[in-house]
């Protein structure tokens, strides 16, 4: 049966040098409940590695989740990428592994915390995450979709690293599944703002940072059932689901 | 100045519109994000960037800027050049970066927006 679930593709974990350390895949779930979220995914930058802690977390909570990270293109445009299952994200990770460089500086830029999915056990990340990868933002969107993925364009409303902001439009050939606008603009007013791409399917998530951010923007989505598929049906529009607020 | 003067000057590299290099350039304009050059360029500046985008020949076009530099010896795709020869934008390239390119053009007389 459809029904409206509250959706949040687009949080950052512990293993996010820009985001709180306290953010962990289990704390994020906690929030979530609280702020009734049904699904949920952990998008930090260019990697997938809290993902395994994350499908620990959410056993028995009520609260599914979703595969997913958030890339950063060679024109620093970030994309969110969520992924079928596991696999396809680990996949994707890969690629990225060989075009992102250097190594993190935890005092600059700070900490990237992987969580043991059974242990708990937190380690670091060694490669940079923060950077961008030499793939162009049409490869970027490209290779996700290759993996059965769903191509978001984040935050389209911020300047830095939202695509309008870094490229002036969303290039023609740029196949996104959806635009996501951040907390800053209300759903509903998406599409005046934006009216060029009016046609397009809108989406809001938090892009939270910090346990507090989670809630702070969510999506509406009627699905049959809170998993990938419904999703990119939704964002299609098609089989009567969709984004509804 | 014209394009084709900063051209020699400066030993740029031409990519595309060969037969617009007398176009008489207004002012230099340098940034990378391309929402800042819709918002700012003014028609006939020359542009900095580092950005190879096809959207970089896109707002070339739109602003109908003299030309734009691409800074750091940037490679091209072959869609880009092709782009910018249909809409008559000039690229150039040279291998210095944004702060000594843009002092030289200082040198040459070319003023800035402010």
């Amino acid at each position: 049966m459809l029904a409206k679930r509250r959706v949040d593709l687009h949080i950052h974990s512990c293993l996010s040098p820009c985001a709180d350390n306290e953010a962990t895949p289990q704390a994020i779930v906690a929030r979530a409940a609280a702020c009734r979220l049904e699904l949920i995914a952990i998008s930090d930058h260019n990697s997938v590695k809290n993902f395994p802690a994350l499908q620990k977390a959410a056993q028995g909570s009520g609260i599914q989740v979703l595969c997913a990270m958030e890339i950063t293109s060679a024109e620093e445009v970030h994309v969110l990428a969520v992924f079928p299952g596991r696999s396809q994200g680990q996949a994707m990770e890969k690629v990225l592994a060989r075009h992102l460089k250097g190594e993190n500086d935890p005092a600059a830029f700070g900490e990237q915390i992987i969580i043991h999915p059974v242990t708990g056990r937190r380690s670091r990340e060694k490669n940079y995450l923060l950077g961008a990868v030499e793939l162009s933002l049409e490869k970027v969107v490209e290779e996700v979709r290759q993996r059965g993925g769903l191509a978001i364009a984040s935050h389209i409303d911020r300047e830095g690293f939202g695509v309008l902001g870094q490229l002036g439009m969303i290039p023609p050939g740029c196949r996104f599944d959806a635009l996501e606008v951040s907390w800053r603009v209300p759903l509903s007013q998406a599409r005046e703002r934006f009216a060029p791409y009016r046609d397009r399917c809108f989406v809001t998530f938090s892009d939270a940072h910090f346990l507090p951010d989670i809630g702070r923007a969510s999506s509406e989505m009627l699905l049959a059932e809170a998993n990938f598929s419904e999703v990119a049906t939704a964002l299609k529009g098609e089989k009567g689901r969709a984004v509804t607020g | 100045m014209k394009v084709e003067q900063m051209v020699k000057q400066l030993g740029l590299k031409v990519k595309s519109g060969r037969t617009e290099l007398s176009r008489e350039i207004t002012g230099g304009f340098a940034s990378d994000l391309l929402s800042d050059v819709i918002a700012h360029a003014e028609r006939g500046n020359v542009w900095l960037t580092l950005q190879v985008h096809p959207n970089v020949v896109a707002v070339a076009a739109l602003k109908e800027l003299a030309a734009v530099i691409l800074v750091g010896g940037r490679e091209l795709e072959e869609e880009t050049i092709r782009r910018a020869e249909e809409q008559r934008v000039v690229l150039l390239v040279s291998p210095e970066r944004t702060f000594e390119l843009a002092g030289k053009l200082f040198g040459l007389g070319i003023p800035g927006q402010g």
